[in-house]
Order: C-alpha cells, then sequence, then structure tokens
C-alpha cells in the first residue's frame, strides 16, 4: 500500500478506540448499589460522604491510613469505641475489668451476627489480635498492639487478655482495630475478605470501584437498631476546591478536611463543622547543638512566639494554642501547668544576642506554619530560616540529629499524652531516633512510670510532672492543635463530627431539600 | 511502507527496553533503603521491613530482579501493591478505561472547536474572526489545566450547578461493567440514564484536557490551510466552480498530515495532563493512581503505573507515525525506505 488515494483518519480513530478497547476486559459492576439514579440530591436516603482519598483496602488489618479506617469502622467495629472526648466507650465489648495489672477481662455483647449471618463471639475476638500480631500476615497495625500477650477464650461471651507489662494504653489501641469474623476469613482467605468483607458495623459492604467509590447499605439487623438512611456512599475527591464544589452543588453531604482559612466559603446549603483535632504541631530545638544548647535561648524562643496570632492568621481562629505538648482532652494534660506566656521584649533580650543564624527545617505540608514561626523568631532577633525538605530526607536529618531546629506535627489519636510523652521525651522508646537529643535520667524515670501504673489518678500526677519537666527544660515551643473541619449539607440531621476523623453516621438522618 | 513499520517497530521495542531500565531502577534509584523509604516515619518492625524486602525481591542479586521482574511483566504480572495487597496489573487495569475516555473525549472536543476556528481564520485573514481565534488559541495554550479546572467547576458546578464537580457516573446506577467504558457499556445496556449521567460527568474535564490541545491543533492546522490556500491547484479548484465545501475539503486533506503528528505528539502529553485533571475532577483514571500511588510510598504500584504509561506513551507515537506515513507517502520516501 504504497500510496492510498483516500486516506481515512476516521478510521484510524475507530482502530484506537478498537486497540484500547481489548487492552482491558472488564468486570464487576461500576456500582452495586443498584437503587434510583442520580446524585446525593435525588437518591432517597442516600448519604454521600467526600474524604481526600480511596480506601487502600477493605480489610481492616492491613492498612494504616485514616480515610481507608474511616469507610472501615462503618462495616466493622472494635471491641471498645472512643468518645468525642477520647474516653473508652462499649462498642463490641459491654464492660471490662481488670483482674490485675496485665490481665483484662472483656465481656462481648451477645446475639450480635456479622454479615453474612456467623455469630460474634469470644472466638472472632482472639482470632483478629491473634491475625494482627501474626508476623506472617504482615500487619501494619501489629505495632498498636504489640503489647498484647496472650488472647484467651473464657466462654463464648469473656476473652481474658493478657500483657507483657501493665499497658495503660490498651483500650486505646483496641479502639482502633476491628473485629473480623474468624469462620469466614480462614474459609475464604485473605484476598476474597478484602473483596467480600462482612462486619458487624450498621453498614454492610455493597462494592467499592476504585478511585470512585465505596457503596455501603444498610443493615436492617445492626445490634444498636437500623441506620435511618438506606445507603451510605463514599467518594474519594482529592482537590480541596473540588470537594467543597461537590458539598456547594448537592453532590455530597459531607465533604471532610475542609482546611480552616476556607471554611468560610462554604456558602448557601451548607456550613463548616468543627471539632478539637488530635494532632499537635510543634517547634523542636536540637538541645545539644548551639545557640540551642543554651536553655536560655529555648526560653527565650518560647517567649517570642505568639500563638494566638498564629491561630488566627493561618487557622482564622479554628486552632488551639498550646502550652504544652499536650491538648485538654489528652489523659495526661496537666491543667495547672505554667508554660510560657508571649514575651517579645523578654524574648529579644536574649534572642537578639544569639551571633549564628538557625535553620528551621520542614516538610512542604508544615512549610506555612514554620515561616510564621521563623517570621516571629525573626521580629526577636533571630537570624531564623526556613528550609523544606522531602519528607524523608526530613527524617533522616531529624532522626540523625543533623537538625538544628524543626516544626512539625505528631498526631494522638489515642488520647493519650505517653504517645507523644514516650515517642519524643523517652530514650528507651525512640529507637534511635535523635530528634531534640533530650534526655534527663528523672523523666525517663516518670515515663516509664506511667506507663506501668494503672490508677488513672497516679497517671495524670505522673504525666504533669513529666509535662512539667518538659516545659522547664523547654526542648519545644508547643504551637497548636488545630481542628478537624467538615463541611457539612444543611440537610444532614445528628451528625457529630469526630476528633479523630470517624464518620459516626448509624443515627444520621438526611431531610429533604 | 512494511519496511518502515518493521523499522520503527524495532526502534520501538528499543525505546520500550530502555524504559523497563529506568523504572525498574526508580526503586533502587531513591535515596536510602526502599524499605526504609516506603514507611518512613511508620511504626513498622524491623522483622516486618526485612519481610517486606524478600516479598519485593531486593535481597537478590540486581541482575536476577531484573530479569524476574520482566519475565512477570510479560506475563502481565507487574507485582502486588504494597498498600492495597491487590496485584499491580489488576489496580491498573481498572483505570486505563477511564483514562482513555477522558483523553478521546478531549481530543472530540479539540477536534469540534479546532476545526471551525482554523478554517474561519485561515479564509478570512486579517478579519476580526482571525484576531479571536489568535486570541482563543493563546488563552487555550497560557491556561494551566488545573486553574482552568477549578475555575470551571466553581462557575458551572458550585455556581451553576449545571454539572457535577467531580466523579464519573452518578452513583446509584447499578450499570453492568462490560468494557470498563462508561459511556460504551451504557450504551450496549440502553441505560439512558446512566449514559447521560457519564457525559455530564465527563464533560467539564474533557473541556479543561482538551483546551490546551484545540490551541495547538487550531494553530498548526491554520498555517497547513494557509499553506495550501495559495497553492495552484486551489485556484484551478476554485476557477471550476466547485462548491466550498468540496473544495475545504480538498485542502483539509492536504493540510491534515502535519496537524496529525502534533496531534500524536500531543495525546502523548494529555496523558502527562490528564493526571493534573483527574486530581483536579476526581476522576478515576491512571492519572490519579500514580499520584496516590506516590503518595502512599507504593513502589510497586508506581513502578507498574509509570511503565504502563510509558508504554501507552511510545504505542500512539508509534501507531501516529505509521498514520503520518500512510496518510503522506513522502514520509517513507525520506524516512527510512530507502
Amino acid at each position: 500500500m504504497r500510496k492510498p488515494h483516500h486516506p481515512h483518519p476516521r478510521r484510524a480513530l475507530v482502530l484506537l478506540a478498537g486497540l484500547a478497547l481489548t487492552a482491558c476486559a472488564g468486570g464487576g459492576t461500576f456500582d452495586d448499589t443498584g437503587d434510583a439514579a442520580g446524585g446525593a440530591g435525588s437518591g432517597a436516603g442516600q448519604l454521600v460522604i467526600a474524604q481526600s482519598a480511596d480506601i487502600l483496602t477493605m480489610d481492616p488489618h492491613m492498612h494504616r491510613t485514616r480515610t481507608t479506617q474511616n469507610v472501615v469502622h462503618t462495616v466493622f467495629e472494635s471491641l471498645v469505641g472512643q468518645d468525642t472526648n477520647l474516653d473508652p466507650v462499649p462498642e463490641l465489648a459491654t464492660g471490662w475489668e481488670q483482674a490485675d495489672d496485665r490481665t483484662w477481662r472483656f465481656h462481648l455483647r451477645e446475639n450480635v451476627r456479622f454479615h453474612n449471618g456467623e455469630a460474634f463471639d469470644a472466638e472472632d475476638v482472639k482470632f483478629s489480635i491473634e491475625r494482627i500480631l501474626d508476623p506472617e500476615q504482615a500487619s501494619l497495625r501489629a505495632s498498636m498492639l504489640e503489647v498484647i500477650d496472650t488472647v484467651t477464650v473464657e466462654d463464648e461471651h469473656t476473652v481474658v487478655i493478657t500483657t507483657d507489662a501493665p499497658a495503660p494504653t490498651l483500650l486505646a489501641g483496641l479502639a482502633v482495630n476491628e473485629i473480623v469474623p474468624s469462620e469466614y476469613v480462614t474459609e475464604v482467605g485473605d484476598e476474597r475478605f478484602a473483596a467480600a468483607p462482612v462486619g458487624t458495623g450498621p453498614f454492610r459492604f455493597a462494592g467499592w470501584t476504585p478511585n470512585e467509590s465505596v457503596n455501603l447499605t444498610a443493615n436492617p439487623d445492626y445490634w444498636g437498631g437500623a441506620p435511618s438512611v438506606d445507603s451510605l456512599v463514599f467518594r474519594p475527591i482529592p482537590e480541596v476546591a473540588s470537594r467543597m464544589a461537590a458539598l456547594q452543588s448537592g453532590d455530597v453531604h459531607i465533604a471532610a478536611e475542609i482546611p480552616a482559612d476556607l471554611a468560610g466559603e462554604l456558602g448557601d446549603g451548607a456550613q463548616a463543622v468543627g471539632v478539637p483535632g488530635t494532632r499537635v504541631f510543634f517547634l523542636a530545638m536540637n538541645v545539644t547543638a548551639p545557640p540551642f544548647d543554651q536553655h536560655e535561648v529555648r526560653v527565650a524562643a518560647n517567649r517570642a512566639i505568639d500563638k494566638e496570632t498564629l491561630a488566627n492568621a493561618l487557622y482564622e481562629g479554628r486552632a488551639r494554642a498550646l502550652d504544652q505538648p499536650a491538648y485538654p482532652e489528652m489523659v495526661g494534660y496537666a491543667e495547672d501547668l505554667r508554660g510560657y506566656d508571649f514575651d517579645p521584649a523578654a524574648a529579644s533580650a536574649v534572642l537578639q544576642a544569639v551571633p549564628e543564624p538557625v535553620q528551621i527545617d520542614s516538610i512542604e505540608a508544615t512549610r506555612t506554619l514554620a515561616e510564621a514561626v521563623a517570621g516571629q523568631l525573626q521580629a526577636a532577633g533571630l537570624k531564623a530560616e526556613v528550609t523544606v525538605f522531602e519528607e524523608q530526607a526530613f527524617l533522616d536529618r531529624i532522626e540523625s540529629g543533623a537538625s538544628t531546629a524543626y516544626v512539625s506535627s505528631w498526631g494522638v489519636a489515642e488520647g493519650d499524652a505517653d504517645v507523644i510523652l514516650a515517642r519524643h521525651f523517652w530514650s528507651p522508646s525512640r529507637d534511635g531516633a535523635f530528634y531534640t537529643g533530650y534526655t534527663t535520667a528523672r523523666r525517663d524515670d516518670l515515663i516509664s512510670r506511667g506507663r506501668s501504673t494503672h490508677d488513672p489518678q497516679e497517671r495524670e500526677r505522673i504525666y504533669a510532672e513529666a509535662m512539667q519537666i518538659v516545659m522547664d527544660d523547654a526542648p519545644w515551643v508547643p504551637l497548636l492543635n488545630p481542628e478537624e473541619i467538615s463541611g457539612v449539607r444543611d440537610s444532614v440531621r445528628g451528625w457529630e463530627p469526630s476528633p479523630i476523623g470517624r464518620f459516626n453516621v448509624a443515627d444520621v438522618a438526611l431531610e429533604s431539600n | 511502507m512494511l519496511g518502515f513499520v518493521v523499522r520503527r517497530l524495532g526502534q520501538t521495542v528499543l525505546v520500550l527496553f530502555g524504559v523497563s531500565i529506568i523504572v525498574f531502577s526508580l526503586i533502587h534509584i531513591t535515596p536510602g533503603d526502599a524499605v526504609d523509604v516506603m514507611f518512613a516515619g511508620e511504626n513498622v518492625s524491623a522483622e516486618q521491613r526485612e519481610q517486606y524486602r524478600r516479598q519485593l525481591g531486593l535481597d537478590q542479586p540486581l541482575v536476577q530482579q531484573y530479569l524476574a521482574y520482566m519475565a512477570s511483566a510479560a506475563q502481565g504480572d507487574l507485582g502486588t501493591s504494597i498498600r492495597r495487597g491487590t496485584p499491580v496489573t489488576e489496580i491498573i487495569g481498572t483505570t486505563i478505561p477511564a483514562t482513555v475516555e477522558l483523553t478521546l473525549a478531549a481530543l472530540l472536543v479539540a477536534v469540534v472547536i479546532a476545526v471551525p476556528v482554523a478554517v474561519v481564520s485561515a479564509l478570512r485573514q486579517g478579519s476580526v474572526w482571525e484576531r479571536g481565534g489568535n486570541l482563543l488559541a493563546l488563552f487555550g495554550i497560557s491556561m494551566p489545566s488545573f486553574w482552568l479546572g477549578i475555575m470551571l467547576i466553581l462557575v458551572f458546578s458550585a455556581g451553576l450547578q449545571w454539572f457535577p464537580a467531580s466523579g464519573r457516573v452518578a452513583s446509584g446506577t447499578g450499570l453492568q461493567q462490560i468494557t470498563g467504558f462508561l459511556l460504551v457499556d451504557a450504551v450496549l445496556q440502553g441505560d439512558w440514564a446512566a449514559a447521560w449521567s457519564g457525559l455530564v460527568h465527563i464533560a467539564l474535564p474533557a473541556v479543561t484536557l482538551g483546551t490546551a490541545i484545540t490551541a495547538t491543533l487550531s494553530r498548526v492546522l491554520r498555517s497547513g490551510l494557509l499553506e495550501v490556500k495559495g497553492q495552484d491547484y486551489v485556484e484551478a479548484l476554485r476557477a471550476r466552480g466547485l462548491r466550498f465545501t468540496t473544495l475545504l475539503r480538498h485542502m483539509l486533506r492536504n493540510a491534515l498530515p502535519a496537524s496529525v503528528i502534533v496531534m500524536g505528539v500531543r495525546i502523548g502529553s494529555l496523558l502527562g495532563g490528564a493526571i493534573v485533571v483527574e486530581v483536579v475532577f476526581g476522576w478515576p483514571g491512571l492519572g490519579r493512581l500514580v499520584v496516590d500511588a506516590i503518595q502512599n510510598r507504593d513502589f510497586p504500584l508506581v513502578q507498574g503505573a509509570v511503565l504502563v504509561l510509558a508504554v501507552l506513551f511510545v504505542l500512539v507515537n508509534l501507531f501516529t507515525d505509521i498514520l503520518q506515513a500512510w496518510l503522506d507517502p513522502r514520509v517513507t520516501l525520506t524516512g527510512v525506505s530507502r
């Protein structure tokens, strides 16, 4: 065919489409809910929630991301729940008591069934915890429960958990790990379980179209009563402007992760709802390198930062200024602690005398905050500059001790001060990470005691003392605890945001508007 | 012609070999240990990391790793996603129809807008039409697609509420997946509600993605038309009193080859542009998968997705070259045949 007389580009297009068609064979459905067509507005009783990312899997034990758990936790449940103050409340366990400081007995809810009809009992609890801890399973969640030694079935509705050491944070760990049906998982295997998961939760899994939607239907037999809505859809919308637009146009009812500076722009038909979050932002200072090896310089840095201004300017007031490395709902938050007040005069008296420039390390996500902090330090006379690193490079710097100072954050969804104190200020658990290089025997000892004490009042007292030591020695400038903000349409009734981002939608109703 | 195709195929194989080496190296040229990078800042024990290293074959010699990777890749096995625990090929397979659908829709938008604009601005040189066309082209080329996308969302979704802001189809259609191409499937099943929903969902992303190539295409087509406009055969045809549409058909056919080449190259860049547009519009395609995989530091998935994108790119270019040779025989003569 040396010279075609009538070339037809159209033919080429058809061919191209054909090629593409053969490249991918289909399977499944676009979605499986099967009820009336239409968006959030028209589907009767269909609640649509938009998050920033898709789920990674429906297997509750094989991921470690919050967006995944938010979805998973509407289908599955844990032994213990958390209320809005992050206190443990009954979920699949109706109650628990401690036989001694390493032995816990859990009484399980009776007459609960998984969505496939399998009865929920003590074997499922044992199976689930052991599945997470099984090295062969390689669950990313294993470290959350590593304190557990044995799980014993006492009778059908009683489970005894023993721990290697006293474990005051056991309940917090159990709250974020869901129970799966032992017989079903054993029978079908991991892969098919992830494809067709069954839990005990208020919603049943109906289908997942990756990057498009997860479809769930109400579980009419839910032990807590059938949900008010017929179906629940989770949609991943990564771009925040699109997420907000989808909310404004009524395509979705709840849009999660709305940045504070955009919360005011939701407009008619929807409003921003905030709840105190669980993330603590801080400026960390390397106590072994100049200028922060000087205690007075670290204290001056604490006095130089005006946290209220940061909260107002960067978060529209939707953040709390912190005077210690903890937020008020946390177990171990010290009510009477004296932090440092904003005192620019006292700060600049010290900081102006610091000869060397200071580099503040940050990652892209905290850049704005880091720059604002650096600006305030500059105003007080310190030559502070922000350098932004790629995440891995940033971690290498702070873990090796190469960093002089850095702005970062630590999420404490467990609501226990131990999570932050033990990780950052307790030598044994830093795992070779340098961070600020700050250690004192007294505080190490306190944290060790806090970890092994069960008496809540005694723990509060121990952590309060540890907090006071940390604030006196001042390796950190605790900064802010921002709110979690969601956009919610006015038609949504009975929904409260959760501090850990969960969607507790069992009681949510939709009003036609 | 056949010799040209064979020669061109040979080049493609070479390019694909190079691509495969680069994709394979991704996991090794990253500074630091790949598994440590993947789980940076996460509480993953040393034993678990060791297990992931074994799973990824990182404990094997490099050459052996490459051969094993390519051997399985040739059989359509690109490994297992670290974060999702499902085969990479399967995950990518579900996203390709969405991306191809979006690319074709963008192409359609581009052609529908660019051809009339090019014709008018070529034939009415110096008129207000031409200046308008130029302005439109400049606008299209200069506008970043993420900005245009968000503007369209703000105006047409949030404001006028004519089009949905994101997604591929309204939830709850219950449409069965046959080919994976939503519009095709909807038509095959006679589900007109789903087809309509698919159309309104694809409109804004297709316009956003299509705008950039509309500009390029209309410029190239216009200069092609200008070139043939002054040629003798056009004068001759005109002198014979042919109808305008017939005349235009002859002109377009001769102005086409250059445009096809440009389009071919642009389809390649469309795949790249699709990444941005897919993220903005929450479109469940390959581009968004790459972004997700990078954010989750899921190396096997990144590798697989980049490999598939590169192969698509190379194949589109190959296809364009062959098409070009077919449309314009001079290419084979001057190019390779002799």
